[in-house]
């Protein structure tokens, strides 16, 4: 078809001409062109396919979080008890475990909820600093993957499946080779880790088979910053950032904020500068470059978007007005100086308050001369200091080779054992093409992972890996301290540790998973090994190491015209790893709200250029890849910039995700150049939010005030001739604080754990059927081309004067005397009335039966204490009730007056920048109740007089206006 | 010409409205009359168990305390069933032959645990916590009836919503004193209600919003 | 041109001079041996098919659940409650006709008020499956009724979908009676023609053994006009009553005082479309055309124009309210109506049920047939377009620009209200060809009356 571009002129125009804030949601409605009108028809949620059965069932069967057991209806028939009742159990009492999710080597520490032995919930260990008991989205999902029915279950040889005591004779044999050859051809791949155990295992290894050869497969590694600093310092240093001090944050093509391993207690940082300086102690301004829009940025307060190949020149312009002498000059626009002056002025006007950050993929030369720049700063020991590295992969002063290395050796035929662990060099969003084809001649190929996936499907041999939730290890967090990975349940399969599988190819010994991590700390007596386990970490962080000073550097300055293609790990299943879990699938990618899929990001003035909108297809070419995907225009992405995200067009990541998006290579750089042109497809995208602008004479739903003057005009509440619905006990209400919410999505994920919330598949989120209790609203502000990013989570608004309660006629949802406005599934008849008056349009409906035949091991994650959704009911966010009532029945079981602070939702519980307050607002001294008498507190949609229990605190900003290309 | 209907088909005709119109407003009071009957909410229908159990011999004749076997009523949700092990403290000493027993053996034996039947089913959007009620001196025997004078386990009282909601309308006249909570035939003199109403005074029960539909429904 | 002399000069519409005998030919001929079987053969045909659609669809919207349905957030009410208030909304004129006209003693009502009474009764039946099939728990519909159970729970009578159960029973329920009452004596007429036993007997039970005394009549004319009087106001509460399920919500477009008088208005000129569309039908299946007259196509023709304007000036107020109140989401939505996606509805709506209309000031075109044909067809589809522009748009542009959507009605939307015309026509065809389609011992009275012969 032709695909009618969106008339651009007009949107600018269209924009200049709105008066005051000018909030739009996105491009189409904001011209009056024809075109943009049928661009809104096609993007109607309803003109989206029909449900692909074959594709819900898949779904269904493989992560739809709810089912069977625990829907309506009656209890299974029979009551077991135990034979041996385990002594510190108590049937229906929930137990709690401290331990960590490794992601990308890093530690995410967890407590984990076990009840009945399935573990239900991971929630941030509030012991570990790195945590202070919050978490990311990743974490969340992390007890979704324990049970993805997709997992590897039991070894294979040749793709059939077979017996560990085949795979234990197999690796006896390649014992007795390698015994000879003093390890020579055997090559081992391993994903990012930071296990000391494994680094024991690897060493004993080493030390048997000298002549073994170790490689990093990772593809957003963190090798190139190590190197870079053992260029600058004589030995690799891994920094630690505390954005906590960081009154002037530039970042350079960074993302701080953002998804990744550090991304916790990064934004714990960020938004406790953020809370001092509400408080009016020091600054909180942020200063980014960027080339496509990111969480850093939508936060940020002067904002450039810029190309990477500009980032030498930037870096030259910023170091040159911090005073370092440098000989060439920088070559950059007006504006971009502008902004470089600006962050200069801040930084100089902060000593020792600055960091700068750079983008791990930015070249070796500007990563060296940021580091001298924060130095001279003298941002060490104030916003950074330096540890030793805790990722393995450095050792006998040289670090483990690349994949390219790896090619090389595979084409000389140099290899007869290769062991890919606990990584997937192989996926199609790999960093180095066609090992499949070199590894066709190696003798002996094993893969060890969680899943069957690409990299073991071209192997002899895959092992299946315990996920860390059923498998004793240990591994480092970002500020390098160690945590004891321990199992909250036992192997649901057949499956082996990765310290196991070594100790089964030294010794063929059938080891036991806890005596490899153990004997790794045997210098810890038994009764600390104890407390390590209830802490959850059992070395704690590494003191800084102070770093020789670093020398100036030399900055090649690269020449750029034309277009460069960035490629960034997905903020929703970064790499790939998570693809098969739906609660990331589903969840809305921050900004553009899309699900299910990955897209070309491409700026208003190139799509202007190439001729395409949103949806349209387009053939993108790299060095070496040449790839179609869907086209999204993102508002405030750099000109030049193609923006491409790896982690899809997997084909072997389960039921889930495969055949998702389109797949692509990270590049070893910054940026490459690239070319892109319309080919004429049209591809169905699946976002929760359809585009539209704001009238510009309502009022906006997130509302901003200036940093000196941080109140809002306050807005008279409508008289009731009703009284408030409530009148005794503690009165439930929660505040949201938008100016420390960054968007990033770990409380929709937690929700959608606590609550078994179901996944529904991509179609029927182009249906406009997602599930989410709790969304997070995304608008735009201001110019078409730099438009500023606002973020506004919105739960149930728990209205003392519901319009949805006088809907219904069967009284399924009511007002309790705590102020929660109750719904009763039970009850439920499913006429939606409640659905149609609700102005918020927060509740949900169960269109389809969401439940039927998940598969079994989906059912064990469910919560016992929430009731599970059958088809025809209407749903939506209780304030967690169950975990009220929890709260309520110990208070009263102990006899002791109800300590209202005692009850934490599960988003408020899990937010890493601590945005969300709930509590008693009968109590003058809650927290809560504190928050609403803030001056920038306000409440949505007031003038309806619906009283709304949940209430915002406005955005902060530092700056009027916003900032141009 | 002849006569289409008979003589008496006017009185027919009548009859058959009046029966119509007694059929549906029969029809009704059957329907719900049926829906309190104890057919529907299974009251005292003994279920078939893997082996016969007598509370009566084991809460009645020898006095076990219910805490005993039901170890997490006052901690838990659930009131939970004894494991294996703790039948075996009395009946490796005890009956150890007695082949009645033998089910019990076995599950020790091939470490497979018993596999009772519900008497009491809870629907799973309904929530029941039994420590916070039994903390609140709710008999045991409020639902569970007289479990001490029988022979097989039945449902003594319906269970249904309306029961519920009769108590956590009006709590005092089902209140006891903590200490006598597991005792099966424990009666007073004194006014239940009165004595109720001190309870909840001392204990600070406050009935409001126990009738939220939240208390019990997640 | 000149406009045709006015034909039957008087007040029954039908010819003077015409007799009993053929009054009764005509009415009771039909139920021995049907003028035109082929075309009979057909409509029966066609509506089958139709059934069988209506029920393939409605299997497979109970077996998956409401999901088949375009709805989406923030569209919760769509097909469902569209064609509900659509149906609904025609029952209304045939009450109109028969209870107000008679109240009012307008002899030329007993020609059309017999099918008019058939058409209410199929039409409420049509409109009272879709709240049900809606639900997103069906079998569990009964719970919106209020009866003794243990649990203590009760509808919520503050709901307007609790009202919908009672308005629907009540109306159904007195259509019904009416219906019945009203045909006692031209059953007796049947009975008393008919030949073969069973038939006898059938019509027999129906008359309740009339006889025709002065008892009976007296009986008669009390009950009639009970029910009469009963039925009137339902017509207002009725229409109010499932305008209320738009007006009780906050939504902008749907918050309006104005929607009760609004919506009575378009129910009963969107009835008085299908009566006048039956009545053409009718007449010429059962070649009656010397009962239902062009005076009567040429009254119907009158009604529609004059209701017609009555729904316009709710179109006008609907237009002026929202600028006259200033608030500027109100303006958004109305902007949507007009312009928005769907904005073929509210043009459709104004095409027909406003512009096409007018073609009724000419007389010719109100008393040919075919042209009053096209425009009650016209003012259906006009009405219907209505609907949808008063429920949709407002749904899709809600008050959070975040929950903006936007709406498709699937395939299973479709079958099933194409297949309810099978709901409405198998059983109508079938009076056709058993109940005497018009109210015979009434028109030879005003016949009579007429005549002055007592």
């Amino acid at each position: 078809m032709s695909a009618p571009t969106v008339d651009f002129a007009a949107l600018r125009e269209h924009l200049a001409g709105l008066k005051g804030a000018a909030y739009w949601r996105g491009l189409e409605a904001l011209a009056a062109t024809p075109e943009a009108q049928a661009l809104i028809e096609a993007e109607f949620p309803g003109a989206a396919p029909l449900i692909d059965r074959r594709r819900f069932l898949q779904l269904m069967a493989a992560s739809l979080a709810m089912a069977g057991l625990a829907a309506c209806g009656k209890t299974p028939e029979q009551a077991v008890p135990a034979v041996r009742q385990a002594p510190q159990l108590t049937p229906g009492i929930a137990s709690w475990y401290a331990t960590a999710i490794p992601f990308c080597g890093i530690a995410q520490p967890v407590l984990g909820k076990t009840v009945a032995g399935r573990p239900i919930k991971l929630e941030g260990n509030p012991q570990h600093p790195m945590s202070a008991g919050t978490c990311d989205a990743f974490t969340q999902a992390a007890i979704l993957q324990l049970y993805d029915p997709d997992r590897s279950q039991a070894p294979r040889f040749k793709g059939r499946e077979t017996s560990w005591d085949e795979v234990r004779g197999a690796l006896a044999r390649q014992r007795l080779m390698l015994d000879t050859s003093r390890g020579k051809g055997l090559h081992i791949v391993c994903g990012a880790s930071s296990s000391p155990t494994l680094g024991r295992q690897l060493d004993t290894l080493r030390r048997r088979w000298p002549e073994a050869r170790l490689y990093h497969a990772e593809s957003f590694a963190e090798t190139e910053a190590l190197r870079t600093s053992e260029r600058v310092f004589g030995q690799p240093l891994q920094a630690r950032r505390y954005l906590q001090n960081a009154e002037v944050l530039v970042c350079l093509e960074d993302d701080p904020l953002g998804s990744g391993p550090r991304q916790t207690p990064l934004q714990q940082g960020w938004a406790e500068r953020r809370r001092q300086a509400a408080q009016g102690q020091g600054a909180a301004l942020s200063f980014v470059a960027e080339s496509i829009p990111t969480l850093t940025g939508a936060a940020a307060t002067h904002r450039l978007a810029i190309a990477p190949s500009r980032l030498p020149d930037l870096t030259l312009a910023l170091s040159r007005a911090l005073g370092e002498n440098v000989a060439d000059q920088p070559r950059l626009s007006a504006r971009q100086l502008e902004w470089v002056e600006a962050a200069a002025t801040a930084l100089k006007a902060h000593p020792g308050r600055g960091l700068i950050c750079v983008g791990m993929q930015a070249a070796t030369d500007v990563q060296a001369q940021v580091m001298r720049l924060n130095q001279r700063l003298g941002a060490h020991g104030q916003t950074l200091d330096w540890q030793a590295p805790t990722l393995l992969g450095y050792e006998r002063g040289q670090f483990w080779a690349s994949l390219e290395q790896l090619a090389q050796q595979l084409a000389a035929g140099n290899v007869s054992q290769l062991l890919l662990l606990d990584c997937n060099p192989l996926q199609a969003s790999a960093p180095e093409p066609g090992l499949e084809g070199l590894m066709q001649k190696v003798p002996f190929c094993l893969h060890a992972g969680l899943y069957y996936d690409e990299s073991a499907a071209h192997c002899h041999w895959h092992v299946p890996l315990n996920h860390a939730l059923d498998g004793w290890t240990d591994v480092r967090a970002a500020d390098g301290s160690a945590c004891i990975v321990q199992p909250l349940i036992e192997p649901m399969y057949s499956t082996r540790t990765l310290h196991q599988l070594i100790e089964l190819l030294l010794t063929s010994a059938d080891s036991d998973a806890l005596n490899h991590v153990r004997s790794t700390w045997a210098h810890v007596a038994q009764d600390q090994w104890r407390q390590a386990l209830a802490d959850g970490w059992i070395e704690a962080a590494a003191p800084a190491i102070d770093a020789p000073e670093a020398a100036p550097v030399m900055l090649n300055l690269p020449d750029s015209e034309g277009l460069e293609a960035v490629v960034r790990a997905d903020p929703c299943v970064w790499d790939g790893r998570f693809a098969n879990l739906g609660w990331l699938q589903e969840l809305p990618k921050p900004i553009s709200t899309l699900t299910w899929s990955n897209v070309v990001g491409l700026s208003p003035r190139l799509a202007e250029q190439v001729g395409v909108r949103n949806g349209d297809g387009v053939e993108v070419a790299l060095p070496g890849q040449l790839l179609r995907g869907a086209a999204w225009i993102e508002p405030g992405q750099a000109d030049q910039v193609i923006a491409l995200y790896a982690g899809y067009g997997r084909s072997h990541a389960g039921r889930v995700g495969n055949g998702l998006g389109y797949a692509v290579r990270p590049i070893q750089a910054a940026s490459v150049s690239a070319s892109v042109r319309s080919n004429g497809d049209r591809h169905a995208l699946a976002f929760t939010q359809a585009h539209h602008a704001l009238p510009d004479d309502e009022t906006p739903p997130i509302r901003v005030v200036p940093r000196d003057r941080p109140q809002i005009a306050v807005q008279q509440i409508p008289a009731s001739l009703y009284t408030s619905a409530t009148d005794s006990g503690p009165q439930w209400g929660m505040v949201i604080d938008l100016d420390l919410c960054t968007g990033c999505n770990a409380c929709v994920t937690a929700c959608q754990a606590e609550n078994n919330i179901a996944v529904v598949g991509a179609e029927q989120v182009a249906n406009g059927r997602s599930m989410h209790w709790l969304r997070i609203d995304h608008y735009y502000q201001g110019s078409l081309d730099a438009p500023r990013s606002r973020f506004q989570p919105l739960p149930c608004m728990h209205c003392e004067q519901a319009p949805c309660e006088t809907g219904c006629p069967v009284n399924a949802t009511v007002h309790s005397r705590d102020g929660l406005n109750q719904m009763v599934y039970n009850r439920c008849i499913g006429t939606r009335t409640c659905a149609s008056y609700c102005p918020y349009k927060v509740r949900r409906f169960n269109w389809l039966d969401w439940s039927a035949n998940a598969a079994p091991s989906i059912q064990a994650q469910r919560n016992p204490e929430v009731t599970v959704r059958t088809r025809g009911v209407m749903e939506k966010c209780t304030y967690c009730t169950q975990r009220i009532s929890a709260a309520r029945i110990d208070s009263k079981q102990r006899g002791v007056e109800f300590d209202t602070t005692t009850v934490v939702t599960a988003c408020q519980q899990t937010c890493p920048s601590q945005a969300i307050r709930f509590g008693d607002i009968a109590d003058p001294a809650s927290p809560v109740s504190n928050a609403r008498r803030d001056p920038r507190h306000y409440r949505l949609l007031e003038a309806l007089g619906t009283r709304p229990r949940t209430s915002y605190l406005a955005r902060i900003e530092d700056v009027e206006g916003s900032d141009e290309t | 010409m002849a006569q289409i209907f008979s003589r008496s088909a006017d009185t027919w005709l009548r009859l058959g409205l009046l029966m119509l119109f007694v059929g549906l407003a029969g029809g009704l009071l059957v329907v719900l009359a049926l829906d309190r009957s104890d057919y529907r909410t299974g009251r005292n229908w003994v279920v078939e168990q893997p082996l016969p159990f007598s509370h009566a011999h084991h809460a009645g004749e020898l006095k076990i305390d219910c805490r005993y076997c039901h170890s997490s009523v006052e901690s838990s949700a659930m009131a939970s069933l004894p494991p294996t092990e703790t039948c075996m403290t009395c009946h490796s000493q005890i009956w150890k032959n007695a082949d009645v027993l033998e089910p019990l053996r076995k599950s020790l034996r091939e470490q497979q645990p018993l596999h009772w039947q519900h008497v009491v089913e809870l629907p799973d959007y309904a929530y029941f916590h039994h420590g916070v009620h039994v903390n609140a001196g709710v008999g045991c025997s409020e639902c569970h009836g007289a479990v001490d004078r029988m022979q097989l386990l039945f449902k003594a009282e319906p269970l249904n919503m309306g029961q519920c909601l009769a108590c956590h309308r009006d709590p005092a006249p089902h209140l006891r004193p903590v200490g006598q909570v597991t005792a099966p035939q424990w009666h007073t003199d004194e006014n239940r209600r009165v004595l109720g109403e001190r309870l909840m005074k001392e204990r600070h029960i406050d009935p409001r919003g126990l009738t939220d539909c939240g208390t019990c429904h997640r | 041109m000149k406009p045709e002399p006015l034909l039957h000069d008087t007040g029954h519409f039908v010819a003077r001079d015409l007799s009993d005998q053929q009054v009764s030919r005509q009415v009771f001929g039909p139920l021995q041996q049907f003028p035109r079987p082929v075309a009979w053969r057909w409509l029966f045909g066609i509506g089958i098919a139709l059934l069988m659609m209506y029920l393939a669809s409605a299997t497979v919207l109970l077996a998956n659940g409401v999901g088949m349905w375009g709805n989406n957030q923030p569209v919760h009410w769509g097909f469902g409650i569209l064609n509900y208030i659509w149906w609904l909304g025609i029952g209304h004129a045939g009450t109109f006709i028969s209870a107000l006209l008679w109240l009012i003693e307008r002899p030329w009502r007993h020609s059309l008020n017999r099918l008019a009474e058939l058409m209410t009764l199929m039409a409420v039946i049509c409109a009272a499956l879709y709240p049900i099939l809606h639900l997103g728990r069906p079998w569990l519909f009964y719970w919106t009724m209020p009866y003794p159970n243990e649990m203590g729970l009760w509808p919520q009578f503050k709901s307007p979908t609790a009202w919908d159960m009672f308005a629907i029973l009540s109306y159904l329920s007195v259509s019904v009676l009416f219906l019945l009452v009203g045909a006692i004596p031209d059953f007796a007429t049947a009975r008393d023609r008919a030949t073969g036993v069973l038939a006898q007997r059938l019509y027999g039970l129906m008359a309740l053994g009339w006889r025709g005394s002065q008892r009976h009549w007296a009986l008669w004319r009390q009950t009639t006009r009970v029910l009469a009087m009963l039925a009137i106001p339902l017509v207002f509460a009725v229409s109010s009553g499932y305008s209320f399920l738009l007006t009780m919500g906050p939504q902008s477009g749907w918050h309006s005082t104005l929607f009760p008088p609004y919506f009575v208005a378009g129910a009963v000129f969107s009835g008085f479309a299908l009566v006048a569309l039956l009545a053409i039908g009718v007449r010429w299946l059962l070649s009656i055309e010397a009962l239902i007259t062009r005076r009567h196509l040429d009254m119907l023709g009158r009604l529609l124009l004059a209701t017609g304007w009555m729904t316009a000036y709710g179109y006008l107020a609907d237009l002026f309210m929202p600028f006259y109140g200033g608030d500027a989401h109100e303006i958004e939505v109305l902007m949507t109506r007009l312009a928005g996606p769907h904005a073929w509805s509210f043009w459709l709506a104004i095409v027909c049920n406003v512009g096409v209309l007018q073609a009724l000031w000419w007389r010719s075109v109100r008393q040919r047939p075919g042209t009053l044909a096209a425009v009650a067809l016209a003012v259906l589809v006009g009405m219907w377009a209505e609907r949808f522009m008063l429920l949709i748009p407002p749904q899709t542009r809600d008050f959070l620009v975040s929950a903006w959507g936007g709406y498709t009605p699937t395939l299973w939307d479709w079958t099933l209200f194409i297949g309810s015309f099978g709901v409405f026509l198998v059983p109508y065809s079938l009076f056709l060809r058993y109940v005497p389609m018009v109210s015979a011992f009434e028109v030879k009275q005003a016949l009579h009356k007429e005549r002055g012969d007592a």
